[in-house]
C-alpha cells in the first residue's frame, strides 16, 4: 500500500516537472523566434517576407473553402436555435447581445481555431520533423542563416495573421448569414439587425477575440515546430512525436479558450 | 579574401581528410568559401531556385525573382533548366549536384570546394563539369576538389595544384582555360 503511494506521488512529481519543463522550454523558444525575427538586421528581408507569404497560402489560404462552408452552416445552426429560443422567451431585445457574445467570444475562436489546429499544426509539425530529419538545418547552418529567423519566424507570423483572418471572416459569413435568417425570423431588415450587433459589440468581447486569436495562432506555430525540433531524427518518432504534438497543442487550446472566456 | 596559399596550407595542417569539409566551414563563412560536399545538403523544403539564391538573398536583401535568370542561364550550362522550380526529392544525384554547384558559385566565394564530383557525375558528365568550371573561371576565385587518388588522372589536362593527403588528392586550383 505504502509503495503504491511512493509511486503515485513519484508519477505526480515525474509529470510536474515534465509540465514544467514543457512550459519552460517553449516560452525560451517563443522569446527566441521573436528576438531573432523582430530584431535582427535581415528583419522585413525580402526573403524572409516571401517565405511568411508563402506560409500564409500553405496554412491559411486552403481553409478558406473549408471555414465558409462551416462559418454559413454553423452560423445558421447557431443563430437559429439561439433566436428561436430567445423569441419564445420573449427576449427579443437580448439576440443582438447574446449572438454577438456567442459568435466573436466563443464561435469564431473556437471553431476556427480547432480548424486551424488540424489543417495547418499538422502540416508545420511534418514540414519541420522532415526538414530535421532530411538534415535541412544542417544546411542552414552551414550558410550561416539563423534557422530561427527564417525558419521558425515566419512560420509563427503566418499562423497568426491566418488566424486573424479566418475568424474574422468567419465572423462575417456568420452574421451575413445567420442574420438574414434572424430578418425574416423578426420581420425587420438585415441593416436593423446588423446595427443591433454592432451597438451590442463590448470592449470586452474585442479584447477577448483579440486574446484567443493571437494565442491560438501563436500556439499552432510554436507546439508542432518545438515537439518537431524535440524529437530524434528518425521516421517512427515523426509519428510518435505528432501525437504528442497534438495533445499538448489540445490542452493548450482549451487552456486559452478558457482564459478568452474569464476576459 | 582568402588566398591559395591559405587554403593549400589548411589542407596540408589536416591530419585527416574525414572532417576537412567540415572543419573548413566552422573556419571560414560560407561567404568566403561555399561547399559542395554531401555534408551541405539542399533544403527540402524549398525548391532548387530557392536553395540557389537562398544566401543570397538572405545576406545582401535581393528578390529572388532578381536573380532568377542567372540561374536559369546557370542551369543551361548544364542543360538542366527544367530543375528550377522542382524540390531536393525530385532530383537525381547528378541534378543534386549541379543545384549545389550553382548555389555555390551564384554568390562568387573566395573559395569553392567540391567534395568528389565523380562519386556525383560519374564518368559521362565529368568532362561538362570541367568544361562548365573553365567557362566559370573568371567569376570565380579558387576551386579545391576533393578526389580519391584513383580519379587523379581525369584531372592531368588541367593546371592545377596536387595536395596529396593519404589515399585522397586534393586539388587547390585556378583552373586555367
Amino acid at each position: 500500500m505504502f509503495m503504491h503511494f511512493i509511486k503515485f506521488v513519484e508519477s505526480i512529481g515525474k509529470w510536474s516537472i515534465s509540465i514544467i519543463l514543457f512550459f519552460t522550454g517553449i516560452t525560451f523558444f517563443t522569446i527566441k523566434i521573436f528576438a531573432a525575427g523582430l530584431f535582427s538586421k535581415a528583419f522585413l528581408n525580402p526573403v524572409s517576407v516571401t517565405f511568411i507569404l508563402r506560409q500564409i497560402n500553405f496554412i491559411g489560404v486552403e481553409l478558406i473553402k473549408t471555414t465558409t462552408i462551416v462559418a454559413l452552416v454553423l452560423g445558421l445552426a447557431i443563430v437559429g436555435t439561439l433566436s428561436n429560443t430567445l423569441i419564445n422567451f420573449g427576449a427579443t431585445t437580448s439576440i443582438g447581445v447574446v449572438l454577438t457574445g456567442v459568435l466573436v467570444k466563443i464561435a469564431a475562436p473556437f471553431i476556427t481555431g480547432l480548424l486551424f489546429i488540424f489543417r495547418a499544426a499538422s502540416a508545420i509539425f511534418i514540414d519541420i520533423a522532415l526538414m530535421k530529419n532530411n538534415n535541412d538545418f544542417k544546411a542552414l547552418k552551414s550558410m550561416d542563416i539563423d534557422e530561427y529567423q527564417m525558419v521558425f519566424f515566419p512560420r509563427v507570423i503566418a499562423s497568426i495573421i491566418s488566424m486573424f483572418i479566418l475568424s474574422s471572416y468567419f465572423i462575417l459569413l456568420s452574421i451575413i448569414g445567420s442574420f438574414t435568417l434572424l430578418s425574416f425570423q423578426l420581420n425587420t431588415t438585415l441593416s436593423v439587425v446588423g446595427q443591433q450587433v454592432i451597438s451590442a459589440l463590448q470592449i470586452s468581447d474585442v479584447i477577448s477575440f483579440i486574446f484567443q486569436i493571437f494565442f491560438i495562432g501563436l500556439i499552432v506555430a510554436i507546439i508542432p515546430m518545438y515537439t518537431a525540433m524535440e524529437q530524434k531524427r528518425s521516421q517512427l518518432w515523426i509519428i510518435v512525436s505528432m501525437n504528442k504534438s497534438m495533445l499538448r497543442l489540445f490542452y493548450m487550446f482549451i487552456l486559452i479558450v478558457f482564459i478568452g472566456q474569464l476576459i | 579574401m582568402i588566398k591559395n596559399n591559405a587554403i593549400t596550407t589548411f589542407v596540408k595542417n589536416q591530419n585527416d581528410t574525414k572532417n576537412i569539409i567540415t572543419d573548413l566551414i566552422d573556419q571560414y563563412s560560407w561567404g568566403k568559401i561555399a561547399v559542395v560536399s554531401e555534408d551541405v545538403p539542399l533544403m527540402s523544403a524549398l525548391t532548387v531556385l530557392d536553395n540557389i539564391v537562398l544566401y543570397q538573398c538572405y545576406t545582401k536583401r535581393l528578390n529572388i525573382s532578381k536573380v532568377e535568370n542567372e540561374v536559369i542561364e546557370f542551369l543551361n550550362r548544364y542543360n538542366e533548366p527544367n530543375i528550377i522550380y522542382l524540390h531536393k526529392g525530385q532530383l537525381n544525384k547528378y541534378q543534386q549536384f549541379i543545384a549545389k554547384l550553382a548555389r555555390a558559385i551564384i554568390h562568387k566565394p573566395d573559395v569553392i570546394v567540391i567534395d568528389m564530383p565523380v562519386d556525383y557525375l560519374g564518368i559521362d558528365n565529368f568532362n561538362l563539369f570541367i568544361d562548365v568550371l573553365k567557362e566559370s573561371n573568371t567569376d570565380i576565385g579558387n576551386i579545391m576538389i576533393i578526389e580519391n587518388a584513383r580519379f587523379s588522372n581525369l584531372y592531368d589536362d588541367l593546371d592545377i595544384n596536387k595536395v596529396g593527403i593519404d589515399e585522397w588528392l586534393i586539388h587547390v586550383t585556378k583552373i586555367l582555360s
